[in-house]
């Protein structure tokens, strides 16, 4: 009874409803935005960062990640490489021989890291072959090598000329080896810029004499918030005798930064959801201004203060959970079309980003989880400021109400 | 007489006047705070570069940072620092020797950046000395001091009083090493920096490397950021020959994290903007909707529809006008309030504290972003008013006082 | 009669006195000196025992005083051919393979040596027990059944050596290095090195056998066997060129 009683009044006066429930909806709307903006841009710095070199995961032989040396390096055979790859989630397994080694071209020395890896796989992790600026990209069945732009320019090296590679082997068998450079690689980062040799693992892992080997395995995922379960997944898989890490643990620093920033954002938010709850606040300010009248004319013909309050708190109920589901249906187009094409800035800010590997972009993340918890907040919030109106007519006094 | 009349309904309906007041006092209230709060965390990470890493301006032999080989060092870099000191603008200045070599130990080995520093001046340039959480600073009790990070001393088993020994080819091509005590152990924010610096004494630097009391890099630190631009020129004059860059160009990250927050900042600005407008037309809208019965009126009693748009507008006008103070007043003085104290952003996040990062925030504004905010927030509020003004036009009188 | 008495026991105990009065670095230096000569070339097989595989080379060294030394590969074929010089401070690197001459710069430096429990830095380094340290005696024991000096000697507080304390077994008759412990600043044990098998090589009596143990490192250990060894024969300095490096048999 009290709910067909309440849609009619509420329906009474279309224009008020609408307009109270707009500004509820506006507000979900609004918050959905914000916080899905936020975690796009967070989750897109991640993706940036970890597309590096790292990849999200990294499957080693245990203790490798404390003493990064050859001897640690595990066989790489098909039962691991295809068990990662059916973990659900695992997008891309490229296993990988890395190892500290001497470069050399002509009386120049200078130390560099080589990588031995797939090169598609790589392709598909890193992007690596959207680095390159000169010449063309390794495959798995040429020996020759990419060089970082830094270092070619150090060891004044370009595309066909020879790369002298010494170090440690496996085994305490001495590395050596001479290799054409068919293309150079420019990495925002001017550590990997300087340092890098990427070559096709076959080739690696005969430089170091340790065919049939590999130092780790980097994992590309297609949901980060299954990070931590798919680590435990392949922890589980892989066996005891292999470690498995995020790149959180891998680079704890970047983590920290990445969590510094997100707290100034809380303050963002506890703003935004001041200056909604205020608009809503105005909005119903209004309204009970405007039906004063009414509101003294029902309790001088009779009707009991209480039983306003609940019609009018019927009605708050109502219109916040209109308006509510109305902010959701709304906010799920303009959220996905914002991840589809996400705001891309240009100049010199995206120059910058794009010298580092960074895409230039905001965009969104589309997640049930924010929408529902947004939608909870303004609800809640929009409910309690909805008691005001129930409070103001407890208050009433018919005869001055009704003066207008 | 419009504005007579604007007048009296501003005071007719209180309600709706505080109303839209108050939005606007939030509004602008809400705008400056967060653009200093920004602006103060931009601030904090700058400020927290320059000072204890990279200074605001650099010098060095053109060819020395491709790959930092001994050769190119700085002729004549005691005589520079002296002149440097006395410049216009600087406030510190300090000479390095900076050589890559190999630090070792009965544990191990690691590659490492050897800071050959002068002493005093480091201690304000970098503030190293109060990075230090174990032993001392230079003291020259003990020959051939060296500071090490804490990660480094962790990899490699160095304690206080540990000797490590340093390895390095020098200026004539020749391997030089020698054997360092641990005075110091010092710890930063950032691991791998602490994991691959290690400080000596620039004397101490210069006679291992074949080059006695010279300095391959020279570090100031300006009185004031905003002479950046203007010391830069004046050196570049000064030494032609040699290159003198500044800390966005040294630490291009630095830049592109500046750059990354302010986008975010103004991206975040326009969204509170639109929750305010939103807030605004839907006040006016209702409250327009409570005037129906008044306009109708005043259209049938021939007020033209033009003149009741302007009354409207006006109203708003007032109103916003009068909100602007409202605003500001509180604005001010949160921002003077927490720019004293700070705001410590360790109750959201625990991590920040143990990397001694200053968790505290110290927002402050620029006069000009001031300006910015308060033109928004007015623009917003007016153009929030129009929409619910023009549907007062679109009233139809007879209906109207009907209602 | 007492002058007689006492000039008998002077006689007897002579050879006493004098050996007392022979200062530790002395008998560091007289061992060191046995163990190098002025020149010396030697044929020799090196072992690296790990917990998980071991592997066996053969090479032929020459060294010229304490600032030449050659060293090259014979064996296995992988790695036959490969040279190694060292010119006072610096290290030369020839690998057939590609044909390059590297000098390895300070980063290699503390890196193994041929895989070895041994670093490049070791190569460099050797000249300095008897020049960075101070030198004394402590108790006499016994090794393998030979009475030996035991000399401690600690680093100069400017000399670039690592260790915090180093203990050597030195033979009393041969002069012999017989068993080292080398110690870090904290007195932890790190490595041990044991030589035995001791024979006539090259005109003296010196161990043929060598064996590095690090103690941290379970499993581990390195053994040098000589199996030749000639010294002071004249060796010409055109040798020890970095020309000469691609040439050597």
């Amino acid at each position: 009874m009290i709910v067909k009683l309440t849609w009619r009044n509420l329906w009474r006066n279309k224009r008020r409803t609408m307009i109270t429930m707009a500004s509820v909806s506006f507000a979900v709307v609004l918050a959905v935005l914000m916080q899905s903006l936020q975690k796009g841009v967070f989750d897109n710095l991640i993706k940036n960062v970890v597309s590096f070199y790292s990849g999200y995961l990294q499957v080693h032989k245990k203790g490798y990640w404390d003493e990064q040396v050859i001897e640690n390096s595990f066989a790489l055979n098909d039962t691991l490489l295809k068990e990662a790859g059916y973990v659900a989630g695992v997008q891309t397994v490229v296993p990988r021989i890395e190892s500290y080694a001497l470069a050399s071209s002509g009386a120049i020395t200078k130390g560099c890291m080589v990588c031995g890896t797939d090169p598609l796989r790589e392709d598909k992790l890193t992007q690596l072959s959207g680095k390159l600026i000169k010449g063309s990209y390794f495959s798995t069945e040429a020996n020759s090598v990419m060089l970082g732009a830094g270092l070619a320019e150090l060891l004044g090296l370009t595309v066909n000329d020879t790369l002298v590679l010494l170090g440690q082997g496996f085994q305490g068998s001495l590395a050596a080896g001479k290799y054409p450079v068919s293309g150079i690689l420019r990495f925002g980062s001017p550590q990997l810029n300087e340092s890098m040799v990427y070559m096709p693992i076959s080739a690696a892992q005969k430089f170091l004499g340790a065919e049939g080997r590999a130092t780790s395995l980097a994992l590309e995922i297609t949901d980060l918030g299954m990070l931590e379960s798919i680590q435990q997944e392949m922890a589980v898989s892989a066996g005891p005798l292999y470690e498995v890490m995020t790149w959180k643990e891998m680079m704890p620093d970047i983590e920290n930064h990445i969590r510094a920033d997100s707290a100034g954002f809380y303050i963002w938010t506890g703003i935004l959801y001041l200056i909604i709850a205020f608009g809503i606040f105005s909005t119903l300010l209004m309204m009970t201004a405007e039906r004063k009248y009414e509101f003294g004319m029902l309790v001088a013909i009779g009707m009991k203060k209480m039983r306003l309050g609940l019609m009018l708190l019927a009605e708050t109920f109502m219109i916040t959970v209109m308006g509510t589901l109305i902010g959701l249906l709304l906010g799920l187009p303009l959220v996905w079309y914002f991840r589809e094409k996400p705001v891309r800035f240009s100049g010199k800010m995206a120059k910058a980003y794009e010298q580092f590997g960074f895409e230039p972009i905001f965009p969104t993340v589309l997640e049930p989880q924010i929408f529902i918890t947004q939608a909870l907040i303004v609800f809640g919030l929009a409910f309690l400021i909805g008691l005001y109106p129930v409070w103001s007519a407890g208050r009433i006094d018919p005869v001055k109400a009704m003066k207008k | 007489m419009l504005f007579k009349i604007a007048w009296r309904n501003i005071w007719r309906n209180k309600t709706r006047s505080i109303v839209i007041l108050v939005a606007v006092a939030i509004g602008l209230w809400a705008g400056i705070f967060l653009m200093a709060f920004y602006n103060g965390m931009i601030e904090q990470r700058i400020r927290s570069a320059i000072e204890s890493e990279i200074s605001h301006i650099q010098i060095h032999h053109p060819e020395f940072r491709k790959d930092y080989d001994l050769r190119f060092f700085l002729p004549e870099g005691q005589s520079m620092v002296e002149s440097l000191k006395k410049e216009a603008g600087v406030k510190f200045a300090g000479g390095r020797m900076i050589i890559n070599g190999m630090a070792a130990s009965a544990a191990g080995s690691a590659g490492v950046r050897i800071n050959g520093v002068t002493a005093d001046s480091e201690a304000a340039l970098t503030k190293l000395s109060g990075k230090i959480v174990s032993g001392k600073y230079f003291s020259g009790e003990v020959k051939n001091e060296i500071i090490v990070g804490k990660k480094l001393a962790k990899k490699l088993k160095l304690e206080l009083h540990s000797k490590t020994i340093l390895t390095f080819t020098d200026h004539d091509g020749d391997i030089a090493s020698g054997a360092f005590r641990i005075v110091g152990i010092y710890q930063t924010v950032n691991t791998p920096y602490d994991e691959s610096n290690v400080f000596i004494r620039a004397e101490d630097a210069g006679i291992l490397a074949g080059l006695p009391g010279q300095f391959n890099e020279i570090a100031l630190l300006l009185e004031k950021d905003e002479d950046l631009d203007r010391v830069s020129a004046a050196l570049l004059k000064k030494y032609p020959l040699l290159e003198v860059n500044n800390w966005m160009e040294i630490s291009p990250e630095m830049e592109l994290l500046v750059m990354a927050m302010d986008q975010m900042m103004i991206f975040y600005m326009g969204i509170i903007m639109l929750a305010l407008a939103f807030g605004i037309i839907n006040t006016m809208l209702m409250s327009v909707l409570e005037r129906t019965r008044e306009i109708g009126m005043l259209l049938s009693l021939g007020m033209n529809k033009l003149r009741i748009f302007g009354m409207i507008l006006l109203e708003t006008v007032f109103l916003v006008l009068a909100g602007c103070p409202a605003g500001i007043l509180p604005a001010m003085l949160t921002i003077l309030y927490t720019r004293k104290k700070g705001i410590d952003l360790s109750i959201f996040s625990d991590t920040f504290s143990s990397f001694g990062y200053s968790n505290v925030v110290f927002p402050s504004l620029k006069p000009g972003q001031f300006g910015m905010i308060m033109l928004l927030v007015v623009i917003t509020a007016l153009i929030s008013a129009l929409f619910p003004a023009r549907r007062a036009l679109s009233l139809k009188p007879a209906e109207a006082i009907r209602k | 009669m007492l002058r007689l008495r006492f000039f008998f026991i002077l006689i007897f105990f002579l050879p006493a006195l004098l050996v007392i009065a022979q200062g530790a670095r002395d008998v560091i230096k007289k061992a060191d000196d046995k163990a190098k000569g002025k020149s010396s070339q030697a044929v020799m097989t090196i072992q690296i025992i790990r917990p998980s595989w071991t592997r066996e080379m053969s090479l032929k060294t020459w060294t010229k005083d304490n600032d030449f030394a050659l060293i090259l590969v014979t064996a296995p074929v992988k790695d036959k051919g490969i040279v190694y010089l060292k010119r006072k401070k610096e290290v030369w690197n020839w690998i057939p393979a590609i044909e390059r001459n590297i000098k390895l710069p300070p980063s290699m430096m503390s890196q193994s040596w041929m895989g070895t429990d041994f670093t490049n830095d070791d190569l460099v380094k050797e000249a300095s027990i008897v020049e960075d340290y101070n030198h004394s005696f402590l108790s006499d024991a016994v090794i393998d059944g030979r009475d030996c000096y035991q000399v401690q000697m600690i680093p100069k507080p400017d000399a670039a050596v690592v260790w915090g304390r180093v203990l050597l077994w030195v033979d009393k008759k041969e002069f012999i290095m017989l068993h080292g412990e080398y110690f870090d600043e904290a007195g932890k044990l790190i490595n041990t090195l044991h030589a035995s098998d001791v024979k006539m090589l090259g005109g003296r009596m010196l161990p043929a056998r060598l064996e590095m143990v690090p103690a941290d490192k379970k499993g581990n250990k390195t053994i040098l066997l000589y199996r030749d060894l000639v010294f002071d024969k004249p060796i010409a300095d055109e040798l020890f060129s970095t020309q000469y490096m691609s040439k050597v048999q």
